[in-house]
């Protein structure tokens, strides 16, 4: 068990901490370690060439790679990777696809030196046509392709990223994709529910908006970090990886073996938010130590971390059709999804912002097309949310939207569409456990009583002269309060398998491939188990994955492991009671309908031996019993109809700020989050992960985002150039866990992000009367778009200068057309014909 | 592996040991190395010599020197942490705004180390205490191999991103004359990501007023977002006679706004910090305003 202090005191190994590689001896990869040194590449779309003749034979020095010499030393085939498409090389080979992609890489015993051969090496760039849109990836790569198929012209090889397609993985085998080859197209998804169109052309009233939000680093505490140890039959890798199975199909596949020559091994891993699923650095590491057959250390810096996975940039626009009580009645979605060089996990997670666009809402007409395209960025894949912050940011704006519009409370637009027991939702699925009403009371209430609004703030909450900032004069600073609702699917389906050890002192090892990364999933098992055996929680230990030891597990994500990891755990624990049972039977000659195991106790008749005493009893050494889950379920690949998520995760906050309307800033003075968490299995630690979920969600909201610099670069290289919320930025958070000790468990590791980003800007709407449609809610552009509100410009003392530009912005809609004059508004809004 | 292989260290116990030190080829000063510190982890930044000044008591001392006509001098040594000059009752006394910057730059764990010569030597445009220095009139005493220079802080940036320490001179302490009684200080930050962030603009506005509550003095400074420190001393003089109320505060916001130069980085573009220039000198002189009578 790990104790939250020892990630503190830094006595908890981790991966990167040992320069060694030994991480105080939890992962010895024997003698010989080499340290790998990345060159990264400075630019973003180039054709490669690069000479690592200089860097070869210094002193300590003991292999230089470029990509292509790797493939050769491997037996000169492509090698690629990816969880869908293989479509990444561990180096870059012909081609540099963003900046920040390892071009070269140096290994020595010593990474001084090694650093001293990355120096010597040089990189020929001759650039291509940069794509950093994914709309103009799209459209620019279709038009082209009709000429491309004929011409074969360079120009529109250099504007497809990847003209020659990616190999299917064996790690989601059994994706369906939509996609062109010979287009940056990574996947559409598609949902087709009802008739749309028809609906649309009927509705009273129909509103079309459009929604961005950027791109945004992971920023877990430890960077990406891997130790590749060959031998001459197979090959361990230690990983910081959220999804050791999932890595070592990668690593099987990658390498040509197969996969019991391929051990995964992880050990607590300092945070991950989605960065840490799927293979990321293992491949060069594991390459690498092919190749020398030496232990090889990959552990990336700040800088390469931030290049290495980001959350997808989005823009979607929204048509909803809406009756005058603010019914919906229908609802169109075209989304695009900015995958960055190489596809990562884009093509699932735009299947989740595909059903995600239908909100907590019943809507019986709806179809959605999400794109997912590559450009010229670092790649986008799994983060914390999984698109379905994106997609709330855009559906719960609309609903603001529309209220604003219809001149209805955005309340009464929610409640008249809010999905219940028995609506069918996005995906035509029958509902059933469905609590967004007790939310949306929860929501609202937390505002209406006074218990977040007016009045004095607790001590030590922070007040208006937070963190030095100018304290804004009365009446240039506005409050607001604003609600928003949510709903989140997990991975379905979903597969976990555990095994229980008891021992004949009565301790009990779980075996479980579950990754610890702070989120407390190994305490949420201990207790499962310890409740389910009637043990204490001090009897029972967790095991750390390896893929060699523990059972199988599709992997820790998606709020999964506490109902997933916890379903097989309890069965393993029941089959355990079980087979306690059976042998006590056995042993003292009784019918098992005799035999009572639980509650730590085994009773046959009139003898009773403790779990420990019972193995002792019997010389069984160790008694193992193994447990599973399962779900099913899945989407129709022409409709998107049918079962997209095992649970429904839901949720709602809200949201008090005040903005200062010279300045533009916008601050969080208390948020509340509401999530439906059913039976509670750590009181403690449930909190700590919504908490931590509204903080993910602040940055998100307030700052957070990824730019390019000139020409495709890289904007951010430190955690200076890219702010994550300060304790002092910090709101009062308050925090509802709704649902009983009957009712079923929900997963809470995401599940309040979503809310946040909606909830902020709805009260910021609710202060100024502006609606804002992109993230994140930026000073710059939260004045720009209070001044380019002409209700707003007499509230603002200006001397007529120009609105400033909003910066790197990807898009620039910042302001919605309610801002515009009531003749420009009017082209955006459509009656019925 | 990560902290300095290769970087010599030498320890001086006197000024005079260190400006030896220092005169030796390659040598950098080291105090608080919380910049240092990014150098220190990068093999290609490396020092090759440090010279740390923790150990030569002359530049950790904060005296107040009382001059015979009743002036006063506060003197920081350079190796004065952020958090003890912020914390100094002298400090506090006779110069509130300072302290107060002092109290406000980065975090807890920051201010324990970074010392008042590092931020004005480090030359970094986001830092705030240059600002405020500034508008106190303040000068930097340098010591080096021909002896000892005073410049002052209006001087002290020739460029962006530069100092007027020669090689081989060490920035030794900071003058402030401290400012007379019914002197008022303002220092308004304004931070676009984070209140841990480096400000994204400081006023600073150092206003004297006599006993009817009319401005004597007033000199302001803005800094973060631009690549020094500024101020425009003919700007300032238009609130001299000022009372409560000032009718001037707009045109000497308009002013500034009109002739600062911004810079263009993660925490805001240019034109955004010129308007907000225009909005915090005006909020930082009506602050004073409002104070100064008191």
């Amino acid at each position: 068990m790990s104790d939250p202090r020892a990630k503190v005191t830094g006595r908890l190994p981790l991966l990167g901490d040992g320069l060694d590689g030994t991480a105080g001896g939890a992962a010895d990869p024997g003698p010989g370690l080499l340290h790998a040194r990345l060159l990264t590449a400075d630019v973003a779309h180039a054709r490669l060439a690069v000479d690592t003749t200089p860097a070869r034979g210094l002193p300590g020095v003991t292999a230089v790679f470029s990509g292509r010499e790797l493939e050769a030393a491997l037996g000169g085939r492509p090698l690629r990777f990816g969880p869908v498409l293989r479509d990444q090389p561990p180096l870059a080979v012909e081609r540099v696809r963003y900046a920040g992609e390892p071009v070269a890489v140096a290994l020595a015993a010593d990474p001084d030196d090694a650093d001293e051969a990355l120096r010597r090496i040089t990189v020929t760039y001759d650039p291509l046509p940069l794509v950093t849109d994914p709309i103009a990836a799209l459209t620019g790569a279709t038009t082209d392709v009709g000429t491309s198929a004929v011409t074969g012209t360079s120009a529109v090889a250099g504007t497809v990223l990847h003209p020659r397609d990616g190999a299917p993985s064996a790690a989601f085998p059994e994706i369906r994709l939509r996609r062109g080859a010979g287009t940056n197209l990574v996947n559409h998804f598609v949902i087709r529910k009802g008739d749309a169109p028809g609906a649309l052309a009927r509705a009273e009233h129909v509103f079309t908006d459009t929604f961005t939000t950027p791109a945004m680093h992971h920023a877990a505490l430890e960077n990406h970090v891997a130790v590749a140890v060959p031998d001459a039959q197979r090959i361990v890798v230690w990983s910081a990886t959220q999804t050791p199975y999932k890595v070592r199909v990668q690593l099987a596949e990658l390498l040509g073996l197969p996969l019991d020559r391929v051990v995964v091994r992880t050990l607590h891993l300092g945070g991950a938010f989605g960065a840490k699923c799927y293979a990321k650095i293992e491949p060069l590491a594991a390459c690498l130590a092919r190749v020398t057959g030496r232990p090889v250390r990959v552990c990336l810096d700040r800088a390469q971390t931030f290049t290495t996975i980001t959350r997808h940039a989005t823009r979607a626009t929204i048509e909803t059709g809406v009756r005058a009580d603010g019914r919906i009645t229908a609802r169109r979605v075209t989304a695009w999804f900015d995958a960055g060089a190489y596809a990562d996990i884009s093509p699932r997670v735009i299947k989740n912002g595909a059903y995600g666009y239908g909100g907590p809402y019943d809507i019986a007409d709806i179809w959605v097309d999400v794109y997912a395209a590559y450009t010229n960025r670092p790649p986008a894949g799994a983060f914390r949310g999984y698109a379905s912050p994106q997609a709330a940011f855009a559906y719960e704006g609309q609903t603001e939207l529309i209220a604003r519009r219809l001149g209805v409370p955005a309340s009464q637009v929610r409640r008249v569409n809010l999905l219940r027991d028995g609506s069918r939702n996005v995906t035509g699925e029958t509902m059933t456990d469905c609590h967004y009403d007790t939310l949306l009371d929860v929501a609202e209430h937390a505002l209406a009583d006074g218990a977040l609004a007016g009045g004095a703030l607790p001590d030590g909450a922070p007040d208006a002269g937070l963190g030095g900032d100018a304290d804004p004069p009365v009446g240039q600073c506005l409050r607001g309060r604003g609600v928003a609702l949510t709903v989140k699917g997990t991975n379905t389906p979903s597969v976990s398998q555990a095994a229980v050890l008891l021992n004949r002192d009565g301790s009990l090892q779980i075996l479980t491939s579950t990754v610890e990364m702070g989120q407390g999933a190994h305490l949420a098992l201990t207790r499962l188990a310890a409740e389910a055996l009637g043990i204490e929680e001090r009897m029972i230990s967790v095991s750390l994955p390896d893929t060699d030891t523990t059972p199988y597990d599709q992997q820790t994500s998606s709020s999964r492991s506490t109902i997933a990891m916890g379903g097989a755990v309890r069965d393993a624990c029941a089959n355990l009671l079980g087979l306690l049972t059976r042998l006590a039977a056995d042993h003292c000659g009784v019918p098992a309908e005799q035999v009572r195991a639980g509650g730590g106790q085994v009773r046959a008749g009139a003898t009773s031996y403790g779990y420990g005493e019972l193995v002792t009893v019997l010389r069984a050494g160790q008694l193992r019993c193994e447990g599973a889950y399962a779900s099913q379920g899945g989407l129709d690949h022409e409709t998107g109809q049918g079962i997209a998520s095992s649970r429904w995760h839901q949720a709602s906050g809200s949201a008090e700020v005040t903005v200062d309307v010279e300045t533009g800033r916008v601050r969080v003075l208390r948020y509340h989050a509401a999530v439906w968490a059913g039976r509670v299995v750590n009181p403690v630690e449930a909190r700590m992960q919504v908490e931590g979920a509204v903080l993910l969600g602040l940055g998100s909201a307030l700052g957070e985002e990824l730019g390019l610099g000139p020409d495709g670069g890289q904007a951010q290289r430190t955690l200076l150039d890219y702010r994550l919320p300060a304790l002092t930025d910090l709101p009062v958070i308050t925090v509802d866990l709704l649902g009983g000790p009957d009712d079923e468990i929900h997963g809470l590791g995401e599940t309040a992000v979503p809310p946040v980003a909606p909830a902020v800007a709805a009260a910021v709407a609710d202060a100024t009367g502006v609606v804002i449609t992109d993230l994140p809610l930026r000073p710059d552009r939260v004045l720009a778009a209070l001044r380019a509100s002409r209700g707003f410009a007499a509230a603002v003392p200006t001397s007529g200068a120009a609105v400033p530009t909003s910066g790197a912005a990807v898009f620039r809609d910042d302001v919605h057309p309610l801002q515009l004059p009531a003749a420009q508004r009017a082209e955006h809004e459509r009656t019925p014909r | 592996m990560s902290t300095g292989n290769g970087t010599r260290w030498v320890h001086p116990t006197s000024l005079g040991e260190a400006l030896a030190e220092l005169a030796v080829p390659g040598s950098r000063p080291a105090a608080g190395c919380t910049q240092l510190a990014f150098a220190l982890a990068d093999p290609r930044r490396r020092p090759d010599r440090l010279v740390a000044l923790g150990g030569v008591p002359e530049l950790s001392a904060v005296q107040r020197m009382s001059w015979a006509d009743g002036r006063g001098t506060l003197v920081l040594g350079s190796a004065v942490t952020h958090a003890r000059a912020a914390a100094d009752p002298q400090v506090r006394e006779a110069v509130p705004v300072l302290a107060d910057v002092f109290s406000r730059v980065g975090n807890v764990r920051v201010r324990a180390m970074a010392t008042v010569g590092g931020v004005l030597a480090g030359a970094v445009y986001a830092w705030d205490p240059p600002t405020v220095l500034r508008a106190l009139g303040a000068r930097a005493r340098l010591d080096g191999p021909n002896g000892r220079r005073t410049v002052p802080l209006d001087d002290f940036y020739p460029d962006p991103g530069r100092t007027v320490i020669d090689a081989g001179e060490l920035l030794t302490s900071v003058e402030i004359d401290v400012p007379p009684p019914r002197t008022v200080g303002r220092y308004l930050t304004l931070k676009t990501r984070s209140a841990e962030d480096s400000s994204c603009l400081g006023v600073a506005a150092v206003l004297g007023f006599d006993p009817s509550g009319r401005c004597v003095r007033a000199r302001l400074a803005v800094g973060s977002a631009t690549p020094a420190p500024v101020g425009f001393p003919e700007l300032d003089a238009l609130l001299l006679g000022e009372g409560p109320g000032s009718s001037s505060a707009k045109a000497v916001a308009d002013g500034y706004a009109e002739r600062v130069t911004c810079v263009d980085d993660l925490r805001a573009g240019a034109a955004y910090r010129v308007e907000m220039v225009r909005v915090l000198v005006r909020r930082a002189i009506t602050a004073a305003f409002e104070d100064g009578p008191a």
